[in-house]
């Protein structure tokens, strides 16, 4: 025998420290799961915030200039926002008034 | 039940990054083929380097979860092994730099469990093998911590490359302190093993 083969490359793990990895192992993967589904939430909350500013805001301003001309025509808006709603459902009328 | 036998045997079978690819995807049982094929080898390192079982299981456990976090990050290089050698030694001198001491203060206190050679032999046979392990053991432990590393790291097949990236210092430096490291074990082995 050769003095290195007194002394193993590899030695036998006790059962409780392979509990101990696993169980950590399996707890990172949930936690991973859980991180990944707030970015996406987060990710999908603004995105939607985005599409909804783009299509929003626009309107809002053509109402503005409408009711400062004084030349507001409620039947055009109108039918506009039935429109966007039936597209994406984020916006109603309401007296003029305009929200999510 | 037969499902998951095969998906086992097919875990088995994938290489390191293969299952670390699986792993972050989501598959648990990757990680267990990757632990079952490096644990044991990290152990006996660390059992080795620290010279005391409950160090090296601390130790042991410490690396995996840290092994974990660092994952994601993990370059492909084939050498998963060497990768997770390097996470146990950096933290197990952390640790000893940490506690403001030298690592070999507590080593006398706890000796490792036998390391004979794992064939088998006659009685008489392995007891001796136990003795010449145990006085290797003790050798080893009376070298230099930095000596002792590069001697079980080259045990572990790690080339002297890699030791020296992993301890900052020049090639020429670890194939001295391999040089020394053989040498003070001959001199206090002399007379012990090959009997």
């Amino acid at each position: 025998m050769k003095g290195c083969e007194y002394l193993p490359k590899t030695l036998p793990v006790p059962p409780y420290l392979d509990e101990k990895v696993l169980g950590a192992a399996s707890r990172f993967l949930v936690r991973r799961r859980c991180r990944r589904r707030i970015a996406w939430g987060f990710g999908a909350a603004a995105a939607a915030l985005l599409i909804a500013g783009a299509f929003i805001y626009p309107l809002q301003q053509r109402v503005a200039r409408a009711e400062l001309a004084g030349l507001a025509d409620w039947s055009a808006l109108d039918q506009e926002c039935f429109d966007l709603s039936s597209e994406m459902n984020v916006c109603f009328p309401n007296d003029g008034d305009w929200f999510l | 039940m037969e499902e998951m036998k095969d998906t086992g045997g097919l875990w088995e079978k994938a290489d390191d990054i293969a299952l670390i690819r699986a792993f972050l995807g989501g598959a648990e049982a990757a990680f267990e083929a990757l632990y079952r094929r490096h644990k044991g080898q990290l152990y006996g390192f660390l059992i080795h380097l620290t010279g005391s079982e409950a160090e090296a299981s601390e130790v042991f456990s410490e690396t995996w979860i840290r092994a974990l976090d660092k994952l994601p990050r993990y370059r492909d290089d084939g050498k998963f092994g060497a990768w997770l050698l390097r996470i146990g030694r950096n933290y197990y001198w952390d640790r000893c730099r940490r506690r403001n001491r030298y690592p070999t203060d507590s080593l006398d206190a706890e000796l490792p469990p036998a390391v004979a050679a794992p064939r088998c032999e006659e009685p008489e046979e392995r007891r001796a093998a136990d003795e010449t392990g145990r006085a290797i053991e003790a050798a080893l432990r009376e070298l230099p911590p930095e000596q002792r590393e590069v001697f079980l790291l080259r045990q572990q097949e790690i080339s002297f490359r890699e030791i020296a990236t992993m301890q900052r210092v020049s090639v020429n430096t670890v194939l001295s302190r391999m040089q020394y490291a053989l040498r003070s074990l001959r001199k206090k082995l002399a007379g012990t093993v090959g009997k």
